[in-house]
């Protein structure tokens, strides 16, 4: 059994060292809370970095989209533009068969006056 | 080592100096006198030597860790290390304040005054230590950085 001086000296020992204990304790824990505060840091970084890469990812289809919308534009009317020409064909390829036609006519009229003529 | 390593070192070292001299002389003294208790037993102070063996060699050991404990405190920044070892350094003295105020250390009312006085003035620096902490780290954060500027200009 502890007693006299040696009583007086551990008891005030063990005081000083249970407060020093506590020392470490909380230093501990204040090296956890500051690993777990850059571990959030570092998440919160990572998802900001998520988040631009969803923006970034977004606004590309959005310049994709456009640029579609605009080929489709032009493809409608590159349509239409054939249509109409098409269309110019058709009345132009007409206008050389009556013409053809009149030719026709005409030289054959040519052949039946110079026969007449002889 | 590195030589950027024993610069950093060298450093620190210089700075505990500056800052905290009479801490660090404190610590140093504490840790040379346990080594000397440990290793040779018979220069224990008179009061000490009332204790049984083993008890001196705990009162020796309490001197040095505290010793180590404050000196790598300062060192390294570190306020909790530092208090840690200034408890251990003020549970050290207090109880050779209190073994030289009792019967056993002989009523010795001056020594005992004079323990009682460090292990009060190493209770105060604990508790300056625990109150100026965050202030302090700002201090050396805000110097270094005015320092780092400078540097960079």
């Amino acid at each position: 059994m502890l007693e006299g001086p040696t009583l007086i000296a551990f008891a005030s020992l063990l005081v000083t060292a249970i407060l020093a204990a506590t020392q470490i304790i909380s230093w501990i824990k204040d090296q956890r809370s500051k690993r777990m505060a850059e571990m959030m840091r570092e998440a919160g970084a990572e998802e900001q970095r998520d988040s631009i890469a969803v923006a970034t990812s977004e606004r590309a289809v959005l310049i994709v989209e456009r640029a579609l919308v605009k080929v489709e534009a032009e493809a409608v009317l590159a349509r239409k533009e054939a249509d109409e020409l098409r269309v110019t064909v058709k009345v132009l390829e007409r206008t050389v068969r009556e013409q053809q036609r009149q030719i026709d006519d005409l030289t054959a009229r040519l052949a039946v006056a110079e026969r007449n003529s002889q | 080592m590195t030589e950027a390593r024993r610069i950093i070192l060298w450093r620190l070292v210089k700075r505990a100096f500056y800052l905290e001299s009479i801490e660090v002389m404190f610590a140093v003294l504490c840790i040379l006198s346990a080594l000397t208790i440990i290793l040779f037993p018979a220069s224990a102070p008179v009061a000490v030597t009332v204790l049984p063996y083993w008890a001196q060699n705990l009162w020796a050991s309490f001197l040095g860790i505290g010793g180590i404990l404050n000196a790598v405190g300062i060192l390294s920044g570190n306020v909790y290390l530092r208090r840690a070892g200034l408890f251990l350094l003020c549970g050290a003295s207090s109880c050779l304040a209190l073994l030289l105020f009792s019967p056993w250390g002989g009523f010795r009312i001056f020594g005992g005054l004079t323990y009682a006085c460090a292990a009060f003035c190493v209770g105060t620096r604990i508790r300056l230590l625990g109150k100026t902490k965050d202030a302090l780290h700002l201090l050396i954060w805000a110097e270094e950085a005015e320092q780092n500027r400078k540097r960079r200009k």
